[in-house]
């Protein structure tokens, strides 16, 4: 099999960093939509006399709740860009996964999936390019959210394997129609990202993918 | 020209409500719903003139939705509104005859244009 060029692999990470900065686009401007249509009814109730206390009271409520959703995100895509900073030396695979997780939080909604993770405690850093990590998580989330009808859940479990971290993918639920494999080309471009951060990727049944990385301590 | 009867497809309830009311007080006659199915229960009900369509709702395609409430409402006319349209939806989206796209957050004031725009496009073709 032909080696994976390099240009496939940035053509990866762009499209991940494309994805990623389109879900914080809809996200937040889902937030200042609301924001923005509960100061105009605001607006709109006091100039026509109806505005009550209990009505304002509710508006204000409605803001601080959207302020704290959009805090929560701005807070996720700064930790996502530390850990994107850092790259090249190690990282924290809990938290990547968190971030990542919470950015596709819409994605998952839209798609009804439910992505759950099961973390375990006191986990050493992994060595590798966060980017690359990260790009690898997405690609694998969107591939096994691709096998599974709306109601499907994903669970990411993470663990110590003596001097590795394993994270699997388990996808539960009823098969999407006309479900396929990832593509050859994917699944290449996939173990490479693997292979590129000193770890590997590997199938088991049922759809379970697990990752394989070496752990820096 | 009567003002036109406005059904909003949003999962965002806050965001439907609260543009609901808005247009209320402009005298519009606004309702909301914030499911798919909720949405085609709704056009069937009750033919709205202009539906205000979020292509992102969850558990179903956009296009497909728009395309079922295409065939529902021959007459009526739909404004995609999202926080986040990508290309391949805005191309479906002109090709299934969607009135117009619009990013939120929308200014007030554009998107009564819009939907006063809709409401006379439909008087020309579908006087009711």
């Amino acid at each position: 099999m032909p080696p994976v060029e390099d240009a496939a692999i940035e053509r990866a990470v762009r499209s991940f960093a494309a994805a990623m900065l389109g879900l914080v686009a809809h996200e937040l401007n889902n937030r200042l939509a609301v924001m923005r249509e509960t100061v105009g009814l605001m607006e709109d109730l006091a100039r026509a006399g109806k505005a009550g206390v209990a009505g304002t009271a509710r508006a204000h409520s409605s803001l601080d709740d959207q302020i704290g959703r959009a805090l929560n995100i701005v807070r996720t895509l700064s930790g996502l860009g530390g850990a994107l900073g850092a790259a090249g030396g190690s990282f924290d695979a809990a938290t990547a996964i968190g971030d990542l997780v919470g950015l596709t939080e819409r994605w998952a909604r839209q798609k009804s999936l439910l992505i759950e993770r099961e973390v375990a405690a006191d986990l050493p850093r992994a060595g590798g390019d966060p980017a690359l990590f990260l790009c690898l998580v997405h690609r694998l989330l969107v591939g096994s959210a691709g096998t599974l009808q709306p109601g499907g859940r994903i669970l990411m479990r993470v663990a110590r394997n003596g001097a590795n971290i394993h994270l699997g993918l388990h996808p539960a639920g009823e098969p999407a129609a006309g479900a396929m494999a990832t593509g050859i080309d994917d699944d290449r471009i996939n173990r490479e990202l693997a292979r590129r951060l000193g770890g590997e990727l590997m199938f088991e049944g049922g759809g379970v993918s697990t990752v394989r990385l070496a752990a820096t301590s | 020209m009567n003002k036109a009867h406005v059904l909003i497809v949003d999962d965002e309830r806050e965001f439907a409500t609260t543009l609901t009311e808005r247009l209320r007080l402009r005298g519009y006659e606004a309702r909301a719903a914030f499911t798919a199915e909720a949405a085609i229960a709704a056009v069937a009900a009750s033919s709205p003139d202009v539906v205000l369509l979020d292509l992102n709702l969850p558990g179903v395609r956009g296009v497909e939705l728009l395309m079922n409430l295409r065939q529902q409402l021959p007459h009526g006319e739909i404004i995609l509104l999202s926080g986040h349209l990508d290309l391949a939806d805005k191309i479906e989206g002109v090709r299934i005859d969607a009135f117009g796209l619009l990013l939120k957050p929308v200014e007030m004031s554009e998107l009564t244009e819009k939907i006063d725009a809709a409401q006379a496009k439909r008087g020309m073709h579908a006087p009711r």
